[in-house]
Parts: structure tokens; C-alpha cells; sequence
């Protein structure tokens, strides 16, 4: 074999190598952070009371603002979650995207829905707004009948009519808990500098749930749905937790997250060509503060909860994540400026680079380190023993920070109650290495190609509706 | 390892370092997963036995705590029947319970709870900012008469959220005396929303208000101080606070002192006001132009229609709807008929005012 070619791979399988150990040193950062944090935080919510919470007047009047396409399986459900929240005063804007499904009509007959007039009290452009509706039954419910646009023209259009201090985002597949809007609030009453705060979204597949209420928490059946539980775990419980200990907090998750309407409004909205615009619009408030030197704060807040519908087969499942790298990319791409920039503090020094290097980089590293991997075992160059040793680590080091995290979720919230489901997410922390981060790893990276060749589908989500996860 | 020496890259053998840390990393792992796993195990067993022994202890304090609520058994009683090791969580048992009641119920828990405080009150300046709240919590609520004092002095505990229990403990209208402490204090609570500030200060009842009132009067402290002042009296209603809402409105030029100080004028405020808050309806910043026109409603007047008609037209939205709605308010519902039928480019403005109950903004 040439000398080109050695070269060649013992410089990848470096690469590969200093890849490996920087992400894992990461993850292991984080969820030492992240126990620090929420052990504090779990003492801390001792000493919060919702009911005072609740009866505060300082509490600010807040928006939801629930995207909807193609939604009319889960929409009736998702919005009597909306109604039953405990918050001193908030609406409902449901924005009907052009769903091609009876989304309007289910909700229309759900809530007998009548025309009403409405003056949008912002600009931001959108495609054409069709009608507004309002609830005869719940005087705080609206809907926005729109043409089809992406899911940040929605959003936008919700924030057009929204005329509250505060707006939150939801998905209309999402069920949040009654306490979770209060909860993802307090920020915005223990800091004058709050900008935004997400709360945590967890899987509601194979929970029980009535009258917009999960009222049994349990694992999915399906397999694929299992691995998710396991990796939003991870993401939030480890993850958001340490970044908002590190002050760090780069996405609030368009699936549950609450910002202030002003600073939104005045960074045009969303931006209506991304695909990651919640991740986008993070980072444009961090970047719109940091220029401007205006005091600011995002917070992660990991009590408050908003459960989600995942995808149950792989079909779907690549759709998401090729469209979530997308996004990340496009993210990246725009705000590339910000990129070891001290001007943008730990912003610009710590997240952005991680996210760049080892969330946007990074499938196509780990990719080609799977295939340089099995070429040069199946070439015979490699030492064998050396090879499945690295391997073995590589998997064990992936399940030590799942359980971990798992240990985190058993720390705080625990709420998986059964024995049975915690010690299933010990087998799924294991065998999770085993090919489903391969598959989450060749997704994300044709979610790159795709990105590189221009594509911008959003991808359909096949909704079951939440009597049938 | 050389990574640039390719050949020896991919003959690694036990004797290379490189191996012998791969077999090191290995076995630790392992270890630290098994040791995760018993961890998590662990704490799942524990909190399960930890939430049987409480619903069991529940169970059992019930029963004694409805006997001394009415008045079968002496509070004094419980201390005896109360094992040393769960006297703490028996104040946070009737912790739980006071929370929920009021009058004589809260003074007979109080009651209970006095021979068990002694022991928190050792500790209420110990372990972290979370557990020295949650021991204020339960001191202030159990027995403030007794612990006033250390209450009091948490207003200055290094941790902003001690602090705050401390101050929520303090705002309360049982005990309006500690409001020149609560005032004197307000500045380490600049970061905290000052709306929650205002309501808390509210909370002190009426008897706060000659005190809020010097705050907003006082043009020597910080506007944001006398901001949370005003927006205290304005949560009260409080009608004397009307006539230095007015001063202040002549003299400041801070957005948010006149916002709060337009909104309490709004509440209290009357006719005689209405100079003090026409010159603000040309006020750059249209959030002070938008409570000016909601302060003008609420006062009304002859003058009020005419200048509200005006506002209709306002750059703003906000400040158009702000008018619309208190036109609406002063009952010229017929101008906004009018309006709503006409060609200005804000009918549905106009069609939204006239059939909804607006959600404040």
C-alpha cells in the first residue's frame, strides 16, 4: 500500500481519536455541571411554590403561539393542554399553516370557532393571513387561518397578533403539564434581564393520556421511540442543564420556550428560509445583545414540562434529523462571524464552537471514521485486538454518559416510576451504540449533503394522535 | 505514540502505552458504568423507602393534627409523639398544612410547630442558599413572632433567592412595620422583576401607602425604585397617590417612572389630572404615549373623547388600540361604529375593540 495512503489513514484515525476524546471530555463536563446544577435545583424547588407563583401579579401576560400543519390528529388535544395552564393571564394563537388535513375544521367544531376581527400589532412578513377566528367557549383561545409557509412564517404570523409582554412557543403536537408555564416564567420575575427560557420536552409515546393530561408516565413500545427517551434525557437533563450552568444556553427548543415579544419583534421574528429557526433565533438574540451590549439572560429551566409525539419509525425519524442538521448548518453558516469571536464572550468562544465542530462537523467525521474503521479491519492493516479495544471503549464511554444521565432523570424528576422502565433505560443506554447512533450519525450527515445540495423540504411528520402512542 | 509514524499506528500490541491506556480506559469505564447503574438503583430504592416512610408518617400525623385543629389534643402534644429524627420533617408536614389555612387554624399549627422550631433556627444560617431558604421558609411561616428578627436579617444572606424568601416574608400585611426595612433594602433586589417587586410591596396593604408615596415623591433615589413604588400604589388603587403621580409626571423624564406613574394616575386619578397627562400623549416613546391614552380613558372627561380620537391615529398600533379601548371605556362606542365602517386602514382595530375584552398588554 503506498505511504500516501498510510498516511493518509493513520491521520483520519487521529483525527478521528482527538474527535473522540474531545467530544466525550465534553459530555462529561456538561454532566458534571449539570449534577451540580440541578442538585441545587432540586433543593431550590423545596422552596418554590406554584400557588404563590400563580398569585403573583408581577406574573406578565404571555401568548402561546402554537404552529399547526397538518395537525388534526393531536390539535383539539394539544390546545385543551393550553386551556388547562395555571397562569394569571395568557391567550392561545393557534396558526393554522395551510394544513392540507381538516386541522381548522376539527378545531373550528372543537371550540365552535366564529370569524373575528383582529389587528396585527406587529409586521413582520408573512405569507397571506386568511382569516382570524375566536372561541365562543374559551374567550382566550384564536386562531390564525394562514397560507402555507414554513413553520417560521407561522410563527411569525402568531407573533403579528400577539399583544402580550411575553410569547411562548409550542408545538401543536406538544402537551404541556398546567404547572410548566409558570415554571418556564420564573426567570422572566427573578431577573429583569430574561429574554427567553425553555423548559424541557420529554416523549409522551406510551404514556397515558387524558383530557390533554399525561397521567401516567411510562416507556414507549416502540423501539425507536425507547432510544429517544434515552437521548432527550441526555440532551436536556445533561446538556441544557450544564449549559445554563455555564451560562451558555445556545438553543431554546422551538418545542416549549418562552421569550420577550419587544426583543423578538424587533429582530424581525424568525427567520422565515431557516429550518432550524428556534436554534437561529437563540443564537440571533445572543448575537443582537452582545453587539449592542444590552444586558441579557436565556435560561434553560428543567422542571417545566412539554411532552411530544416522536417519530416511531426510522422513515421519520431521518426526515427529523436530516432537517434538524440542516438547520444547525444554516445556523452556523449565517452567524459564522461569531466563531472564536471574544466579542461574543463564551457565546462565541465555548457554544458556538461546539456546536460548529462537534455538532456540525462532527457526523462527518464520526461517518468516515465508521468507514475508515471497517476498511482498514477488513484491509487487515489494523491491529485487530487494538481495534475492538477502541471500540469497546467508544461504546462503554457512550453508555457511561447515558446512564448517567438516567442517573440524573432518578436524582431529580423521576419519572419514569417503575423499576421495570428504569432499568430498560440501563439495556437502551447500552445497546443504543449498537446501531442506533450509527443510524443518527448517517442521518445527520445526509442532512450535510442535503444542505450542501440546496434542499430545504421540511419533511412530514405521520402523527398517530396521543390516545394512540 | 507518533501518529505520523504510520506503519507502527496500526501494529499497536499490549506492550504500547497507547494499548496498555485503552485497556486502563476500559476496565474504568466498566467500573463507572457499573457504579452509575448501582448509584441510580440506589437512589431509586432509596426514595422509594423514603416515600413509603412519608406517606406512612403522614398517615400517622393526620389523624393527631385534626385532633388538636379541633381542640381534642394540645398542640404541645405532638412534640412528645414526634421521634427526634423526623422533627424536621414534621415542620415541613405542617409547613405544608399552614400554607393552606388562615386565622385560628394557622395560629393553632403555629402553635404545634413552636417546640420544633428552636432546632431550625440553630441552623437557618447554614448549608447552601437552597436549604437556608427552605428553613426560612418554614421559621417565617411557623413563627414569625418568635424569628422576626432572623427574617429580618436574611434581607442581607449573600444568596439573592434567601434574600428574597426573607422579603416575601416581610411583605405581608400582618406586619407593616418592617416596610422602611423592605424599602431600605430594595436596591440588592434590583435584578428581580420589579412588577413582582410592586406586588409584593402591594401586598403590605394600605397602610404602606404614606411610605410608597415618600418613595415617588422622593426625586433623590433611583427611578426604577420609585417606578415599583408607584406601580405598588397603582396595585392598591391607591387615590391619594393620584396628586404625586401628577408631580412626577411634570418633572421626570425616565420611561418607566412615567409609565408607572400615568398607570397609578389612571387609577386614581380625575379630571383635574388630565393636564398632567396630555403632555405625555406626545411623548416620544409610545409606551408612555400608550399608558397616557389608558390613563386619559380611566379619568375621562369632555376633553378625553376628542384627544383619544386623535390617538386613534397614532403611529403606534399599540397607542391606537390603547385609545380605542378606552374610548370604548368612556363609552363612545358610536365613534368607534363610525370608524369601523369607514376606510381608515385600522378597521379590524376598531371591529376587535368593540367586540372583545382586551388581555392587558
Amino acid at each position: 500500500m503506498s505511504a500516501f495512503l498510510w498516511t493518509f489513514l493513520a491521520v483520519f484515525q487521529t483525527i478521528v481519536f482527538v474527535y473522540f476524546v474531545v467530544l466525550n471530555t465534553y459530555y462529561l463536563v456538561m454532566s458534571i455541571f449539570a449534577f451540580r446544577a440541578l442538585r441545587k435545583y432540586t433543593e431550590r424547588l423545596t422552596s418554590i411554590d406554584v400557588d404563590d407563583l400563580v398569585a403573583t401579579a408581577g406574573a406578565p401576560p404571555v401568548t402561546m403561539i402554537v404552529p399547526a400543519f397538518n395537525e388534526a390528529e393531536t390539535i383539539v388535544e394539544s390546545t385543551r393542554s393550553l386551556l388547562t395552564l395555571r397562569y394569571p393571564e395568557y391567550e392561545i394563537l393557534i396558526v393554522n399553516d395551510g394544513s392540507k388535513d381538516d386541522t381548522l375544521g376539527v378545531l373550528r367544531e372543537a371550540y365552535d370557532l366564529l370569524p373575528a376581527p383582529r389587528f396585527p400589532l406587529a409586521h413582520i412578513a408573512t405569507a397571506p393571513v386568511r382569516g382570524v377566528y375566536h372561541s365562543r367557549t374559551h374567550p382566550n383561545l384564536w386562531v390564525v387561518d394562514k397560507e402555507n409557509g414554513k413553520r417560521a412564517d407561522a410563527i411569525n404570523a402568531g407573533i403579528n397578533y400577539c399583544r402580550t409582554p411575553l410569547l411562548c412557543i409550542v408545538d401543536a403536537d406538544g402537551l404541556l403539564e398546567p404547572d410548566a408555564l409558570i415554571r418556564v416564567a420564573r426567570p422572566f420575575l427573578e431577573d429583569e434581564h430574561t429574554v427567553a427560557s425553555g423548559g424541557i420536552i420529554r416523549i409522551a409515546n406510551g404514556c397515558r393520556v387524558e383530557d390533554g393530561l399525561v397521567r401516567d408516565v411510562r416507556l414507549p413500545r416502540n423501539r425507536i421511540a425507547r432510544f429517544q427517551v434515552l437521548e432527550y434525557l441526555r440532551s436536556f437533563l445533561a446538556g441544557r442543564v450544564g449549559w445554563d450552568a455555564l451560562k451558555i444556553m445556545f438553543l431554546i427548543s422551538g418545542a416549549f420556550g418562552l421569550f420577550k415579544r419587544s426583543l423578538v419583534v424587533e429582530l424581525g421574528g424568525l427567520a422565515p428560509d431557516s429550518l432550524g429557526e428556534d436554534l437561529e433565533l437563540t443564537v440571533r438574540l445572543h448575537r443582537h445583545c452582545r453587539e449592542r451590549k444590552i444586558p441579557y439572560k436565556i435560561h434553560f429551566v428543567p422542571d417545566p414540562v412539554a411532552w411530544t409525539e416522536a417519530p416511531e419509525t426510522l422513515k421519520v425519524l431521518g426526515r427529523q434529523r436530516d432537517r434538524w442538521q440542516r438547520g444547525l448548518i444554516d445556523t452556523m453558516v449565517r452567524h459564522i462571524r461569531m466563531l472564536f469571536n471574544p466579542k461574543y464572550g463564551r457565546i462565541g468562544l465555548v457554544a458556538y464552537p461546539y456546536f460548529f465542530f462537534l455538532e456540525m462537523i462532527g457526523p462527518i467525521i464520526e461517518f468516515t471514521g465508521y468507514i475508515v474503521f471497517v476498511t482498514v479491519l477488513a484491509l487487515g492493516i489494523a491491529s485487530l485486538p487494538f481495534a475492538i479495544l477502541f471500540l469497546l471503549v467508544a461504546v462503554l464511554l457512550g453508555s457511561v454518559l447515558s446512564i448517567a444521565a438516567v442517573g440524573l432523570e432518578e436524582l431529580t424528576f423521576r419519572r419514569y416510576t417503575r423499576l421495570k422502565d428504569l432499568l430498560r433505560l440501563f439495556w437502551l443506554a447500552f445497546i443504543e451504540n449498537l446501531g442506533y447512533r450509527q443510524i443518527l450519525t448517517y442521518y445527520r450527515l445526509r442532512g450535510t449533503i442535503s444542505y450542501l445540495r440546496g434542499l430545504d423540504g421540511w419533511g412530514d411528520m405521520e402523527r398517530k394522535g396521543f390516545e394512540e402512542l | 505514540m507518533n501518529p505520523f509514524d504510520p506503519i507502527r499506528f496500526f501494529e499497536l500490541s499490549f506492550d504500547d502505552p497507547m494499548f496498555r491506556i485503552m485497556v486502563a480506559a476500559l476496565l474504568g469505564l466498566s467500573v463507572l458504568a457499573v457504579v452509575f447503574v448501582g448509584i441510580a438503583v440506589a437512589l431509586r430504592i432509596r426514595n422509594e423507602r423514603r416515600l413509603a416512610l412519608r406517606k406512612r408518617l403522614d398517615a400517622q400525623w393526620k389523624p393527631l393534627l385534626l385532633e388538636v385543629m379541633s381542640g381534642e389534643r394540645s398542640p404541645s402534644d405532638l412534640y412528645l409523639r414526634v421521634p427526634h429524627r423526623h422533627r424536621f420533617y414534621f415542620t415541613s408536614f405542617l409547613y405544608r398544612f399552614a400554607r393552606r389555612v388562615r386565622g385560628q387554624e394557622l395560629a393553632t399549627l403555629r402553635a404545634a410547630a413552636r417546640p420544633f422550631l428552636p432546632e431550625i433556627h440553630r441552623s437557618v444560617k447554614d448549608g447552601t442558599p437552597e436549604t437556608r431558604a427552605r428553613r426560612l421558609q418554614i421559621l417565617g411561616l411557623l413563627g414569625f413572632d418568635a424569628y422576626a428578627d432572623d427574617v429580618a436579617a436574611a434581607l442581607d444572606d449573600p444568596s439573592p433567592l434567601v434574600a428574597m424568601v426573607a422579603f416575601r416574608l416581610l411583605a405581608r400585611p400582618e406586619h407593616p412595620d418592617f416596610l422602611p426595612l423592605l424599602l431600605e433594602k430594595l436596591s440588592r433586589f434590583e435584578t428581580f422583576s420589579h412588577n413582582l417587586l410592586a406586588s409584593l410591596l402591594a401586598g403590605v396593604g394600605f397602610e404602606a401607602a404614606p411610605l410608597l408615596r415618600d418613595v415617588l415623591r422622593d426625586a433623590g433615589r433611583p427611578a426604577w425604585v420609585r417606578a415599583v413604588a408607584a406601580r405598588a400604589l397603582g396595585l392598591r388603587n391607591d387615590v391619594p397617590s393620584a396628586d404625586v403621580a401628577a408631580t412626577v409626571l411634570a418633572e421626570a423624564h425616565d420611561p418607566a417612572l412615567l409609565i408607572a406613574a400615568l398607570d397609578l394616575l389612571g387609577r386614581g386619578g380625575s379630571e383635574r389630572h388630565r393636564a398632567a397627562v396630555r403632555t405625555h400623549l406626545r411623548a416620544p416613546n409610545a409606551e408612555v404615549r400608550l399608558h397616557a391614552v389608558r390613563a386619559l380613558g380611566k379619568i375621562g372627561g369632555g376633553e378625553a373623547r376628542e384627544l383619544l380620537e386623535h390617538a386613534l391615529h397614532d403611529a403606534s398600533p399599540w397607542v391606537a388600540l390603547a385609545a380605542a379601548e378606552s374610548l370604548k371605556q368612556i363609552g363612545a362606542t358610536e365613534l368607534l361604529r363610525t370608524m369601523a365602517a369607514s376606510e381608515h386602514p385600522r378597521t379590524d382595530l376598531f371591529r376587535q375593540v368593540l367586540i372583545e375584552n382586551p388581555v392587558a398588554a
